[in-house]
């Protein structure tokens, strides 16, 4: 058996306990039928064979140090804290002392995955956040943005009609010295996009359109 | 396209609740973020290109709503996990210890996992439902591999 299909064996036994899709018109709105809660009566024993993963630090769980990175242009302390498998927690705040952003880092803890089964070698808290100051995010109102330390660009025009955009810019802070080459790819499918970066360009470096000149 | 709310709920009722299981870890949360997810189909006036374009925006709406629940539950530091899983059938021992496994791995890697093994999507395709660069869906596939391999051992092929 693969491990796809062990997988959905697993999963398949999963089931809502709501059949039918139902809306009542109230008042000119739609109001859903809630799944009525049943509060839980007893702890929950889940015997979990984590893997070990070397936690990073000793205070697990615990506020582990406050840094600086960079967040849709703005410079932001970051609250990291490192969580039970040794993944790094990040906690943005905004200038109300309020949340703005909750990121768990997929390399928190571990490495860099070289390959899908290359080496790994364990990152710091701050190269995570440096390796992550390239932002790309799509807006309410359907703008493409891209961030880079405290620059940001509109590239919404900069999109070919097959819904692929190609952009460069200088590189920053770590990246200096060297081009940074984005390539983003709109997706019909999901409304979504997706994205990669490299220090090389893919083709003609022609094809891209400098930022920030 | 926008076929019926209805029709669409009997046909991904199933994968959107496993979906929504898979991030936020509580039945309860997992049938609300189900109905809210219809709901949210429902008042959503959007024509859609075909059949895949539906079932991707139902999982991504699905994971997001499910995201922003395992998140609140979080913070309030309540354990998302209740005793569901023993009330589940499961077909053989394997498949339980897989489930506890997946259950068990960090936040970050169980949707993308879930949409690998689960729904059958590619890397690419995971990257632009998720909103993800490439290769962070490849590390984050990697490490969840080598947390299962490690935990499952030998009930967890080589194979990807």
């Amino acid at each position: 058996m693969t491990n796809k299909e062990r997988y959905k064996e697993a999963f398949g036994v999963l089931r809502p306990k709501t059949e039918q899709w139902e809306v009542q018109p109230m008042k000119n709105n739609i109001r859903t039928f809630k799944t009525k809660r049943i509060l839980a009566v007893a702890a929950v024993v889940v015997i979990l064979a984590v893997a070990a993963v070397g936690v990073y630090a000793a205070d697990v769980g615990g506020i582990q140090t406050t840094l600086k990175t960079w967040f849709h242009g703005q410079e932001v302390d970051v609250d990291v804290s490192t969580g039970e498998n040794g993944e790094y927690n990040f906690e943005i705040k905004d200038e109300n002392g309020d949340t703005a952003q909750e990121v768990t880092a997929v390399f928190g803890g571990g490495g860099v995955e070289i390959g899908l089964f290359g080496k790994e070698r364990t990152l710091s808290p701050q190269e995570v956040l440096d390796a992550n100051v390239l932002d790309v995010t799509k807006e309410d109102d359907g703008r493409m943005m891209l961030y880079y330390y405290d620059q940001s660009y509109d590239i919404t025009d900069l999109f070919s009609a097959d819904g692929k955009c190609k952009v460069c810019l200088a590189g920053t802070g770590a990246d200096s010295g060297k081009t940074m080459y984005v390539e983003i790819e709109l997706d019909d499918d999901t409304d979504g996009f997706g994205y990669s970066t490299d220090f090389r360009a893919h083709g003609s470096k022609d094809a891209y359109t400098r930022l920030g000149e | 396209m926008r076929p019926d709310t209805q029709v669409l709920f009997e046909r991904y009722r199933q994968n959107v609740y496993a979906a929504a299981f898979s991030v936020c870890q509580n039945a309860a949360d997992a049938e609300d973020v189900l109905q809210d997810t219809f709901l949210q189909y429902h008042k959503t006036n959007k024509d859609y290109k075909d059949e895949q374009h539906i079932r991707a925006w139902l999982l991504r709406a699905a994971l997001s709503r499910a995201t922003d629940v395992w998140r609140k539950r979080k913070r309030r530091q309540e354990a998302p996990l209740d005793d569901y899983s023993e009330t589940l059938a499961f077909p053989s021992p394997e498949s339980s210890s897989l489930f506890d496994a997946v259950m068990a791995l960090p936040d970050n890697y169980r949707s993308v996992i879930h949409l690998f093994y689960y729904e059958d999507y590619t890397v690419a395709e995971i990257a632009k439902l998720l909103h993800l660069s490439q290769s962070n869906v490849k590390t984050r596939l990697s490490r969840g591999r080598n947390l299962l391999k490690e935990t499952l051992k030998e009930d967890w092929n080589d194979d990807e």
